[in-house]
């Protein structure tokens, strides 16, 4: 496979704090193109993977690179070609917005005016306004049109709907998709809002303690998570012994099993366990995610 | 890079403005009540603390903003080079600090050499030159300090310190600047990237000099620790120099005995005939104690030691010394206005050297004592040294005589002519000295019938190491200058040899480069002297340190991420340099990190 | 810092005046004495009448000092007013008293000024200070501040002007001085009258201001010369000068000089030098022993017109027109010592002064020659600290006694009032110098030791001043344990064998040369002397004036040379064979001698005796273990002349002679004066408090 053809790729890559491990061995391979969400909760290592990834800091084990580059070794113009949105938009507040914007038209030179008035269209920024008197949600679009009118290759957005109201965030992702930005890179988006990534996200990617946990369609990562209400009488079977359990609940009498990657052989399960009523349902993205993410055990399942 | 540049101007542009207004603001004020031209040196230091200081936080303040993770990746992760990055908010820093410092000192000196009479020499031109250095450099080191990894990026305050120490003066005091501003901005530029933290591993000689200020730190801080030592003998009442009575026969005593004491000290083993004599009139006499200069005014320095200037009330006269004329401005005390120049006698001559008033009635230079006459409003020149000899302190009265000392010798003119005319006088005699001006301590003298006892005590340096065998000399001076030695004593230091040169087996070689650095672009000085050799037990203690270095380096770099040549090169740093290398290796490199003990640690985590 | 040229000067001024100065106490006076002193049966009478008086009691050291309240009374020449200066604790204000009668007016309320002059058309007044020279118009306020360069600029009025001064100038080169003479009028103006590369002492005048006469110091001699048109020089007399210099008085209309000093005779006296240079005696001392002490011109004819002589008995006459008038006032003064400033003019108020031994402070009048009327002035403003009253001071008594050479030998006997005097101590007084001499005035130390019950003989042994040229310059040499200290002893066994003192208890004291004869005493007379009291005493008196005119503040001067003065004494700096005896007989090379216990007194400052001569004097005492105390003034000079060391310097002699001599005890010292001894007494001697 042609390094080019992945965006992000990693190989066994460790990141170690003290006693912790941020990133795990991480084998992640992120092709070229479409719109891929990140998701994992927090201290997964999506933070310390994007900065190495970007070169501001170094892996304990292992190889990282972006756009084919070694990530360690980024020149002016490999970032030239990632854009890079991060949840507090930071931006130099005592400037104005046209001065904000004149600074990295210049930097870049790739710039694409025409992208940025698409995405400052969305919003009420004036150009003689300061940066530190925008509000969060505009700050937020700003920072956007900047970044996608670097024309960048590859574009990282890193939570970067946090704290934002509802319209805002509307509004951001509204944006977003308006330009077709997809069309012209790659989208790397991280969130904890399932609805964004429902909406947005052709591959979902989830890592857990630093390890990579699924990476797929979101439609195919649904499809691996299925629930099933029984009507099993007394406690039940030992939740230990239920094949691929993410989360079980008990309802007026009735227990609700999510389970990952099982198929017409979890009813007989089920039965066998003295269920009387058995009955499969499919699962909304949200509720998948937030159940695979809340297993508090580790159970091994390959990729 | 040029928007960056702007953006960060555009950033500070009010603190700027505010920071030149009060500077200006207090500058004109106190340029209304004073000449700030004529100081004393302590007023310039101040005025340069002030300015390091704001340098300092403006750095520690912008790199602090910057520095949080998400605004450095925002901040680095552009398509500019780090040192454009880094050269756009230090410049704009730089010239932001020009206007709040050199611009106001610029204006006050434009004022007082077109509005006032007030003398303002080249060499006063180079204030707001030296103003600028001083805040960036403090500005340089805030901003790495906070930039570098913290563990010892602060070390970096240490180089700003070497002002205070600096030998040079004028423009060579503006090498010393420049020197540290390079040195700073090269520290600035290694750490400015996204991961500040890491040691640059490839290039040896950025290596060595993130290293260097932290082994000088450590070097210091190791250096300091005695001083806690101290602190320590002090709780505990057993600090030899705090009983209330000093170490009999030690340099402590010597140096604050009396002057009487000290000569009665001096003598109390001589078995010279005349010794129980001169112990009863040194009961009864009075001593004249005379410390040396430790500085001379130098020509076109950019401060004073204290003012070069004195006022001549009767006739309504201000007179303060001109380096670019070598003479003596004068203007009207209570007019202020200008009138002319001063010279040496009839002629007006120029004075060899900068001039400075001692005492109610002379003056002196480095070579020669002038007196100054409000009758004929003329300086006459009084005492000259013979050439090759500079002055360690002017003329002093010592009973019916007076006393002058030259780094070499002592002379004693008539107090009869000193009084009642204008000549130069002709010494009556000259007494060589025999041991190093930059050593003695003090001049204790006692009139006899005849002459005179001389006792010269030589003590200094002691302290910092730098002199090895203090003594006191008692000298038995004739009426005719013919001196001969009636004791010399060797005094005891008091305190271990061990403390006292813990600054030479700490590390000779940072040692070296510390007073290497004191000296930098320095003309040398006849009344410093160079520190004597150390004993044999402290150079073997020094090369045991090394040695042990030397092999804590070996087992730290173990456990630290080198590569093979990197690790031996620092084996043999420590070896060279000693525990402040190793404390230095320690600093600069985070213990490798390993996974494999994590691995078999993880189960029990889980 | 301060102007450079201040400290410079203040230094000069503390060394300048001293010159082997005497105890410093002095006011005039003189005491009556019917008959000839060298007579010992007047001396007898008059000691009876001390014996008859009643005793006194003992009263305090301060009483004893001097008031400083009334300084420079000064008559203007029309006689309107006096001037003076009232001193107030540290304040001193300047003062115009009208003669016609009412209230003193306040001219200045503070001024440095230690001296008044009077312009001749009395409209102005020249306030001198130590190193300026204040101009006043007497009405209104105008004035100027003149610079001198040193304390004695100032030479006279000048009698040509309305209102100005002539001033010495010193002008300093870097290979030397020059010396200028100046008028300087009341508003400041400058008018260069003479250049000289020597040392002009005083100038002469005529009418129309034109400097007619100079006198000069010539390197060896001094010489009078006249000033002829073309400013060219020509001598018109020379003479040595051991001590006071001459003055000229004034030049005459038809061009004689009238001048005092002893040029062409024995006394210093009023003379007369015509045209042809013929030196006339205007007046001298009728009684044939003292030197000429003051001489008063007649403002209106610049002519000398009252003379005083006070080495023996004061005695003051009238010359010419004034003749009677003095007469007439001193008749109204029996015994009294009369100082007289004419009025110009029959109607102008003359001024008066009175002193006596007996009185502390001097007092003034107003004397009226149409109606011969007296009225006193200034009673008020006289006042300090109350003094002793005359009752219970001593009389000076004059006396000569014949020295075992045949010479007629001088001085002064105080006799404790009311007390036996073969029974109490006596107390040998040696004044400094040698060149100087004890006067007939109130003195301060003298009068302290009889009121504590001492007799006190004051010594004007051979080389004392005042008593003639040929009486000074009588010791040839003979210093040391020689001729000299043989006078006072044999002054002091003279009056033992008059039945003055106890034998057993007798005590030598001095200043300076006197301290210097003081340690010759102990040292040398130890079954006379049993105790010597020493102030700043020389103790190798041919060290000390080797040593003077080396490297002292007295060496060769611009003005006088002490080597000339030595020379004229016959002691040759040159030679040292010459002085060799003062060494051999110093009482330093013979301290292991000295069986008597010694105090010494001495200035840490002392130019004049190097206090490092007193205390190479005192160690060496130490080291041979002799009874021996010091007391250093730390920043003193050759005399103490503030309170405290004064004090200090009174009680330690009261103290050390009460101790030795058994004279009464010393009221204890102040606190202050506690502390003062504590840190100055650097040897404590046996048996002390």
């Amino acid at each position: 496979m042609n390094a080019n053809d992945h965006v992000i790729e990693t190989r066994a890559l460790s990141k170690r704090y003290g006693r912790k491990l941020a990133l795990d061995n991480l084998d992640l391979r992120i092709p070229r193109g479409r719109i891929h969400a990140i998701v994992g909760a927090n201290g997964a290592g999506k933070s310390t993977l994007f900065r190495i990834l970007l070169g501001f800091l170094p892996p304990t084990a292992g190889q990282a690179r972006i756009l084919g580059k070694d990530s360690q070794a980024l020149t002016p113009q490999d970032r030239a070609r990632i854009g890079f949105v991060n949840e507090e938009h930071t931006l130099a507040n005592w400037m104005r917005v046209s001065q904000v914007t004149a600074m990295q038209r210049r930097q870049y030179p790739h710039w694409s005016q025409d992208a940025f008035d698409g995405v400052i269209g969305h919003y009420n920024v004036l150009p003689e306004q300061k940066v530190g008197q925008l509000s969060r949600g505009e700050r937020a679009g700003l920072n956007l049109a900047l970044a996608l009118a670097q024309g960048p290759e590859l574009l990282v957005l890193d939570e970067p709907t946090l704290g934002l109201d509802v319209v805002a965030k509307r509004a951001f992702l509204e944006s977003l998709l308006y330009r077709n930005a997809a069309d012209d890179c790659t989208v790397i988006y991280c969130s904890h809002q399932m609805e964004e990534i429902e909406r947005v996200a052709d591959n979902l990617i989830i890592l857990e303690r630093g390890q990579l946990k699924n990476m797929s369609a979101p439609d195919d990562f649904t499809a691996r998570v299925s629930h099933w209400v029984a009507d099993v009488p007394f406690k039940g079977p030992d939740p230990r012994t239920v094949p691929g359990l993410l989360e079980v609940q008990r309802l007026d009498g009735l227990h609700h099993y999510l389970v990952l990657d099982q198929s017409d052989g979890f009813e007989r399960f089920l039965r066998d366990a003295g269920a009387r009523n058995v009955q499969s349902m499919p699962v909304s993205l949200d509720r998948a995610i937030n159940a695979f993410l809340a297993k508090n055990h580790a159970t091994p399942v390959a990729a | 890079m040029i928007d960056l540049f702007k953006s960060e101007l555009l950033r500070f542009r009010l603190w700027a403005a505010v920071a030149f207004a009060v500077n200006l603001a207090v500058l004109s004020f106190l340029s209304r009540m004073m000449d700030l031209a004529q100081q004393p040196i302590f007023i310039y230091q101040l005025f340069g603390m002030v300015y390091v200081v704001a340098g300092a936080l403006l750095g520690l303040y912008q790199m602090g903003t910057y520095r949080k993770p998400n605004q450095w990746l925002s901040l680095l992760h552009r398509p500019l080079h780090r040192l454009k990055i880094a050269g756009a908010l230090s410049g704009a820093n730089a010239v932001l600090l020009l206007v709040a410092t050199a611009l106001p000192i610029l204006l006050v000196c434009a004022y007082q050499d077109t509005m006032t009479a007030r003398v303002v020499d080249t060499r006063h031109w180079l204030l707001p030159v030296a103003a600028w250095w001083l805040a960036v450099s403090g500005y340089l080191a805030g901003a790495y300090a906070m930039v570098a990894d913290r563990r010892y990026s602060f070390a970096a305050f240490l180089l700003p310190n070497l002002f205070m120490y600096a030998e040079a003066s004028g423009v060579a005091m503006l090498g010393v600047q420049l020197v540290v501003i390079v040195f700073l901005a090269v520290l600035l530029a290694i750490a400015f990237k996204p991961d500040p933290s890491s040691v640059p591993s490839r290039n040896p000689l950025a290596v060595l000099a993130v290293a260097l200020p932290v082994q000088v730190g450590a070097y210091f801080l190791l250096w300091l620790l005695g001083f806690a030592a101290e602190l320590g003998w002090n709780v505990a009442g057993t600090h030899p120099l705090n009983a209330p009575e000093p170490p009999k026969g030690g340099y402590v005593q010597a140096q604050r005995a009396k002057g009487k004491d000290l000569l009665l000290l001096g003598i109390q083993d001589s078995r010279d005939p005349e010794a129980a004599l001169w112990r009863e009139q040194i009961a009864l006499s009075d001593v004249y104690t005379t410390q040396p200069l430790r500085n001379l005014p130098v020509r076109n320095s950019l401060t004073n030691i204290s003012p070069l200037e004195f006022a001549d009330g009767d006739n309504n006269l201000m007179l303060v010394f001109s380096h670019d004329s070598e003479r003596f401005v004068t203007r009207g005390l209570r007019d202020q206005r200008r009138i002319g120049a001063m010279g040496v006698g009839a002629e007006q001559a120029a004075f060899p050297a900068p001039t400075i008033p001692h005492g109610a009635m002379y003056l002196y230079n480095a070579h020669a004592v002038y007196q100054y006459d409000s009758e004929q409003q003329r300086m006459f020149e009084r005492a000259r040294l013979p050439p090759g000899e500079v002055m360690a302190s002017p003329l002093e009265p010592a009973g019916d005589n007076i006393l002058m000392f030259s780094d070499r010798a002592a002379y004693f003119f008539p107090g009869r002519e000193a009084m009642s005319s204008l000549d130069l006088l002709k010494p009556l005699m000259r007494v060589p000295m025999s041991g190093q001006v930059g050593n003695l301590s003090r001049v204790d003298v006692v009139e006899l019938l005849d002459g005179y006892l001389v006792s010269y005590t030589y003590t200094w340096g002691v302290w910092s190491g730098e002199l090895q065998q203090p003594f006191q000399q008692v000298l038995r001076v004739d009426g005719d200058g013919h001196s001969r030695e009636v004791t010399r004593r060797a005094l005891s230091m008091d305190l271990p040899s061990m403390y006292t040169t813990r600054n030479v087996w700490l590390s000779p070689v940072i040692r070296e480069l510390c007073l290497g650095a004191q000296d930098l672009f320095a003309a040398s000085d006849p009344l410093r002297m160079k520190p004597q050799p150390m004993p044999a037990s402290i150079l073997w203690l020094a090369g045991a340190c090394c040695l042990l270095s030397l092999l804590g380096a070996v087992w730290l770099t173990g456990k630290q991420a080198h590569s093979t040549s990197g690790r031996w090169g620092w084996v043999l740093l420590c070896g060279v340099i000693g525990l402040p290398a190793l404390a230095s290796l320690w600093l600069l490199y985070p213990m490798r990190e390993r996974l494999d003990d994590l691995r078999l640690a993880q189960p029990a985590a889980a | 810092m301060g102007p450079p040229r201040r400290a410079l000067q203040e230094i000069k001024m503390k060394t300048f005046p001293n010159l082997l100065g005497a105890l410093a106490c002095s006011v005039p006076l003189w005491i009556a004495m019917p008959t000839r002193a060298d007579d010992a049966q007047a001396l007898r009478t008059a000691i009876a009448a001390e014996r008859a008086r009643a005793p006194a009691r003992q009263y305090s050291r301060t009483a004893f000092e001097v008031s400083r309240a009334l300084q420079s009374v000064r008559l203007s020449p029309d006689g309107r007013q006096v001037a003076y200066l009232r001193q107030l604790g540290q304040q001193r204000s300047l003062w115009v008293l009208p003669t016609t009668g009412g209230h003193a007016r306040q001219l200045l309320p503070r001024t440095e000024a230690d001296e008044l002059y009077w312009s001749r058309d009395g409209r102005w007044l020249f306030a001198k200070a130590r190193r300026s020279l204040a101009t006043l118009a007497i009405e209104g306020r105008d004035g100027v501040r003149i610079a001198l360069d040193n304390p004695r600029g100032m030479l006279r009025v000048d009698p040509s002007q309305p209102a100005a001064v002539v001033l010495r100038e010193r002008v300093r080169t870097p290979s030397g001085e020059r010396w200028r003479v100046v008028r300087r009028d009341a508003r400041g103006q400058r008018t260069p009258l003479w250049e000289d590369e020597r040392y002009i002492h005083d100038v002469a005048l005529d009418a129309r201001g034109r400097l007619v006469a100079l006198m000069r110091f010539d390197g060896d001699h001094d010489a009078l010369y006249r000033v002829d048109g073309n400013g060219r020089l020509r001598e018109a007399l020379r003479w040595t000068t051991i001590r006071d210099q001459a003055g000229l008085l004034a030049a005459t209309p038809e061009g004689d000089l009238l001048l005092d000093g002893d040029v062409g005779g024995n006394f210093r006296r009023v003379l007369r030098l015509d045209r042809g240079n013929v030196l006339r005696t205007v007046h001298a001392d009728p009684r044939g022993e003292a030197d000429l002490d003051r001489v008063v011109l007649d403002p209106a004819t610049q002519q000398p017109a009252v003379v005083s002589y006070r080495s023996t008995v004061a005695t003051t006459h009238g010359l010419g027109a004034a003749q009677a008038q003095v007469a007439a006032i001193t008749r109204q003064f029996p015994g009294r010592d009369i100082g007289i400033t004419i009025g110009n003019g029959p109607g102008a108020a003359w001024l008066v002064s009175e002193r006596a031994s007996t009185l502390r402070d001097a007092r003034w009048h107003l004397y009226d020659p149409r109606s011969g009327r007296l009225r006193p002035i200034l009673e008020q403003e006289a006042k300090g600290s109350p003094p002793p009253p005359e009752t219970a001071l001593a009389r000076k008594l004059p006396f000569a006694y014949r020295a075992s050479d045949g010479m007629r030998v001088h001085g002064f006997l105080l006799l404790p009032p009311g007390l036996d005097t073969a029974r109490v101590p006596l107390v040998a007084l040696v004044h400094g110098g040698p060149i100087n001499h004890f006067r007939t005035d109130y003195d301060s130390i003298a009068q302290l030791l009889a009121n504590r019950g001492y007799a006190v003989f004051q010594s004007n042994f051979r080389g004392s001043t005042g008593l003639g040229r040929d009486y000074a310059l009588s010791p040839r040499g003979d210093y040391g344990n020689g001729r000299v200290q043989q006078d006072i002893v044999e002054g002091v066994r003279w009056l033992l064998a008059q039945g003055i003192g106890d034998p057993q208890r007798v005590g030598i004291a001095g200043h300076s040369f006197g301290g210097y004869s003081a340690l010759l005493g102990v040292t040398f007379q130890p079954d006379l002397f049993k105790v010597g009291v020493a102030g700043a005493p020389p103790a190798d008196l041919g060290w000390s004036m080797r040593r003077l005119h080396e490297f002292g503040n007295q060496g060769a001067g611009a003005e006088r040379s002490l080597a000339v003065t030595m020379r004229l004494l016959g002691l040759d700096l040159d030679k040292p064979e010459s002085y060799a005896h003062l060494r051999a007989q110093s009482p330093l090379a013979n301290a292991g001698k000295l069986r008597r216990p010694v105090l010494l007194i001495a200035g840490g400052e002392d130019r004049t005796v190097p206090i490092r001569e007193v205390i190479h004097y005192a160690a060496m005492l130490r080291h041979l273990g002799k009874d021996v105390s010091l007391y250093v003034e730390p920043d003193g000079g050759h005399s103490p002349t503030e309170p405290l060391p004064r004090d200090a310097y009174v009680y330690l002699m009261e103290e050390m002679l009460h101790r030795h001599l058994g004279g009464a005890k010393p009221e204890s010292p102040s606190p202050a004066l506690h502390a003062h001894l504590k840190s100055a007494l650097r040897i404590v001697g046996k048996g002390a408090p």
